[in-house]
């Protein structure tokens, strides 16, 4: 017998009861954009204007396919993602509620952009920042998606909260519109 | 007089690791109330929600798996069925095999699964070199050591131990600063992410409805073992998996705020299959093991209920036994609370019951799941096992107590004995073990008995 067979066969299942409905959600009150920057300033990420880039001239840029041409100028656009100094992506959504980022992947979206280079910049446009997960995640789509929220940390040593710890140290989000 | 073996190890601990062990888990509790109170407000309603959900999920077991298998293929995952350890790790060194005949390194995410098949031991005798990836995992793999916490498996090593480790296994100049630690392993971790041709992870949740799996972290190691190498493999108890999509929110708030106080953890990774051919990169291959070892047996038993566990660890952090003893002392991989019920509900009470009695009944294990597994009824049903198994019985002086306490007869004649006994200059029989950290009783003249007798 497979153990798929066997595994199955000693599971029996109590059909009846019905199962509940979603949780809604918690209340969420306020301006998006203005929680969306709080919340993300107390994970130790910031939302930047564009201005700030010029802080980045000359570094190694791995980008998107389509982030605008307009966000790379001043870079050094470098096609290592394991090697670049910045990985500069598009978000589909924000979340304001949590300071998060949801990254589908697709065409000409290289999922470690967002993750080697020590450095993610993610470009998310103002009408796409929800309230909170429970309506984002309605937007999932049907590829693999990561929600990103805040830097990479680790508290493994003591506690100690590392930042960058195998992912980006810094994080920066544009928000355009 | 022997002592219970949970007691035993926490007496030879060091005290440094007491104190590691105490001060995390206190700062975890009170991380986590402080997350969860703003999220939810009281936490209740929201527990008995989840609780229901999970509830469905086992009741609906069969039916779910073979939704998920389905949704899965449809999304390019292979999905393996494995009902015990042994055939688990047969199928993962078989596809390690496939993806790698010559060896080599396999890069391993944290997994709970993983840890509960041995599965390390099983590829390095296949040939392979697995690395643990996770910054505590990491640790524990160059130490030969064994995780003793469900999310912070280094709770009890301090940053000296970590120093001494890194600088044994020349992994940079000695430094005893967290952030130059956590730089060290980065730099030297990289080079697996990039090596490795297989990456293996565990999952916290697959979502029946659309076959996607769910792996939240911190670190980015997960992300980097389950995105770079050619072919993943995704190893997961057949309990942990949610009806629908729109349950995720909960769930994932849930165990980022019962886990570490966070109101959403760094990555959720939620993984469609492999790597579509318009996509640039991820694994060519994306296979699921759904492992029972166990599962289906205690789903048909008492202690049903421990299957809503989604391992968060915070009644690790919260047990008073946990806090003094740490996670080896109960001698499996699943400790504190939550592993005094699995270990003996998975192994039988036979081999792992002893751990059932490491626990003051104080209730704060059920107080803080976020599932609402009724943990201390279940560890009083599991010392009733044990007991009438005869795995473990009361010591000496107890079970004269309980021979008194249930033969009036006899106990009256105890009493009438005890200022005679109270005359003779030996030590109390509860003295050295009960009685070593409490006040014992004196005698208050005449007995209860007489005094009632009396009363007018």
């Amino acid at each position: 017998m497979s153990d798929r067979s066997t595994i199955l066969g000693a599971i029996q299942d109590r059909p009846d009861g019905a199962l509940p409905i979603p949780w809604p959600g918690p209340m969420f009150d306020g301006e998006l954009v203005s929680r969306f920057t709080t919340e993300l300033g107390i994970l130790g990420a910031e939302v930047v204007s564009v201005d700030r880039l010029l802080e980045l001239a000359g570094k190694s840029v791995f980008a998107d396919e389509d982030v605008p041409t307009e966000f790379l100028k001043g870079f050094n656009r470098s096609d290592q993602v394991w090697d670049a100094e910045v990985g500069l992506t598009l978000a589909d959504f924000a979340i304001a509620d949590t300071g998060s980022l949801v990254l589908n992947s697709g065409p000409g979206r290289h999922r470690l952009a967002s993750l080697a280079p020590p450095h993610h910049i993610a470009i998310v446009a103002r009408a796409n920042i929800l309230a909170t997960s429970e309506a984002a995640i309605t937007t999932l789509s049907a590829r693999t998606t990561v929600i990103v929220t805040g830097p990479s940390r680790t508290a493994d040593i003591e506690g100690v909260i590392v930042r960058g710890i195998h992912g980006p140290r810094t994080l920066w989000v544009l928000i355009t519109g | 007089m022997s002592r219970p073996p949970v007691e035993a190890f926490a007496r030879k601990l060091a005290q440094s690791t007491t104190d590691s062990v105490r001060r995390a888990t206190t700062g975890q509790s009170q991380a986590r109330v402080d997350t969860m109170g703003r999220t939810f407000g009281d936490t209740k309603e929201v527990r008995r929600h989840a609780a229901a959900i999970k509830d469905y999920v086992l009741d609906h077991l069969g039916e779910l798996l073979e939704q998920l298998e389905n949704a899965c293929t449809k999304n390019g995952i292979q999905v393996h069925w494995a009902s015990d350890a042994a055939h688990a790790n047969e199928i993962i060194v078989g596809l390690c095999r496939a993806a790698a005949p010559e060896g080599g390194v396999v890069a391993k995410a944290k997994s709970m699964a993983t840890e509960e098949i041995h599965l390390n031991h099983h590829l390095e005798n296949a040939g392979f070199v697995p690395v643990e990836t996770d910054l505590g995992e990491f640790v524990i793999q160059i130490d030969g050591d064994t995780p003793s916490h469900i999310v912070a498996p280094i709770i009890h090593k301090s940053r000296f131990d970590v120093a001494r480790s890194f600088e044994r296994e020349k992994l940079g100049p000695y430094t005893e600063v967290p952030e130059e630690l956590a730089m060290q392993a980065r730099l030297h971790l990289r080079a697996s992410f990039k090596q490795a041709a297989i990456g293996v992870s565990g999952v916290n949740f697959a979502v029946a409805e659309s076959g996607r799996l769910v792996i939240i972290e911190n670190e980015g190691n997960n992300r980097f073992s389950t995105t770079a190498p050619r072919v993943h493999i995704a190893v997961m108890g057949i309990e942990k998996l949610l009806p629908r999509e729109a349950d995720l929110p909960l769930f994932l708030r849930l165990i980022a705020g019962s886990a570490t106080g966070q109101r959403a953890t760094t990555y959720m990774h939620g993984i469609m299959g492999p790597r579509r051919p318009d996509e640039p990169d991820g694994p060519d291959e994306v296979h699921l093991v759904l492992l029972d070892n166990g599962r289906s047996k205690v789903l048909k038993g008492d202690y049903r209920d421990i299957l809503r566990c989604i391992r968060c660890g915070a009644c690790q952090n919260t047990c008073p036994v946990y806090r003094q003893a740490s996670g080896h002392a109960y001698g499996h991989v699943y400790s504190g609370p939550i592993g005094a019920v699995l270990a003996p509900a998975l192994e039988g009470v036979a081999k792992m019951g002893y751990v059932a009695k490491a626990s003051s009944l104080c209730g704060a294990c059920e107080e803080v799941c976020p599932v609402q597994i009724p943990i201390p009824r279940m560890l009083l049903q599991l010392r009733d096992e044990a007991f009438r198994a005869g795995v473990a019985g009361d010591s000496a002086p107890w079970a004269v107590y309980a021979f008194g306490a249930t033969h009036p007869s006899t106990w009256r004649a105890g009493l009438k004995l005890l200022p005679l006994a109270e005359a003779v200059p030996v030590p109390h029989p509860l003295k050295s073990g009960w009685g070593e950290f409490r006040e014992l009783p004196h005698r208050q003249g005449r007995s209860f008995r007489s005094w009632w007798g009396g009363r007018s």
